[in-house]
């Protein structure tokens, strides 16, 4: 459901039951569970926020399932001219499952961008980011601090 | 094109440089997922756009640059994930004023790059479809609190509700 006011505030909720039957089930893989997602954002003159949070399934890497919970603040601002900053912050609680790996692991994940439009077709952006895994099995923790910088091209 | 129907190309480049494990940096520069060649047209209150989405990335992270991602693929001892993604379909809205209905076809062609995850390469065909309907709501739009002198500000509300998206996939 989506829900847009005349004060530049936003809201979108969603929500289900998730439902999975492997054909060659290896243990702990099927699941019946539900998920939910809900994001509220903002519209200001100087700049736009949101605030989100969810629960929900994807396939996993080293096993049939990832569930995650996640919590994510976002903003962004178009203030200065040509420029767009911007900045969030993220914590996500996973659970990797089905089959003979199970793993649970925290990442908090903090971002931050400013990006330049040089010329009418051609962008550029400068991100960081900081990511901390923290896992229960031995050897699977680790952090990483990541710059990027990007050039774009649209017409 | 013309004023309506329109081509577009987004491409983002990078290259990711690692400081202490230099062994990782990599050959090639790197296409972000957002990176992406579509075509709008127009057809009375029926709008096609037929999109090709391409990405070229080598971190574990899934990139992008436009959105805050915070998703990685969970392997252990492992730096370079080299893989090509590439999106390539169309999507119709038919806007019938307060409903509008889309259908859209995706084929997606995964290529890893690295051999020993080989076994992540698919092609996939996504299919989706969605209904949204628009209401406009006002709350107390007439009520003007005369006596009191009290003029209570029109307020306009739009909401969405009945949107159901459904995306089957088979690989």
């Amino acid at each position: 459901m989506d829900l847009k006011t005349q004060s530049k505030l936003s809201f979108r909720a969603g929500g289900g039951y998730d439902r999975a039957r492997y054909d060659a089930p290896a243990e702990s893989s099927d699941f019946e569970t539900y998920y939910a997602y809900g994001r509220v954002s903002q519209e200001t003159r100087l700049f736009t926020h949101s605030l989100s949070a969810g629960h929900e399934h994807q396939l996993g890497d080293n096993a049939n399932n990832l569930e995650t919970t996640y919590i994510r603040y976002a903003i962004t601002s178009s203030a200065l001219q040509h420029w767009e900053l911007g900045a969030n912050v993220a914590v996500l609680f996973a659970e990797e499952f089905g089959g003979t790996f199970r793993e649970h692991f925290t990442y908090p994940l903090v971002g931050l961008r400013a990006g330049y439009q040089i010329h009418k077709y051609w962008r550029t952006d400068l991100v960081y980011e900081f990511l901390l895994k923290d896992s229960d099995l031995a050897l699977r923790s680790f952090y990483g601090n990541r710059v990027t910088l990007g050039l774009g091209f649209s017409f | 094109m013309s004023e309506i129907n329109t081509l577009k190309l987004s491409l983002g480049v990078g290259y990711e440089y690692y400081l202490k494990n230099s062994v990782l940096n990599g050959d090639l520069p790197l296409v972000n997922p957002d990176s992406e060649l579509s075509f709008n047209i127009f057809v009375g209150n029926l709008h096609l756009r037929l999109h090709e989405k391409f990405s070229y990335q080598e971190t574990l992270l899934h990139n992008s640059i436009a959105s805050a991602q915070d998703s990685f693929f969970n392997f252990n001892n492992v730096g370079v994930f080299k893989r090509w993604d590439n999106f390539a379909g169309v999507n119709a809205d038919w806007d019938l004023n307060r409903l509008i209905l889309s259908v859209g076809y995706d084929h997606e062609n995964f290529d890893s790059s690295t051999p020993s995850y080989e076994y992540l390469n698919r092609a996939s065909e996504w299919l989706t479809a969605s209904a949204s309907f628009l209401i406009a709501i006002r709350p107390r739009s007439a009520l003007n609190h005369k006596g009191a002198g009290i003029s209570t500000k029109l307020r306009r509300h739009s909401m969405t509700i009945g949107k159901c998206e459904v995306a089957p996939s088979w690989t």
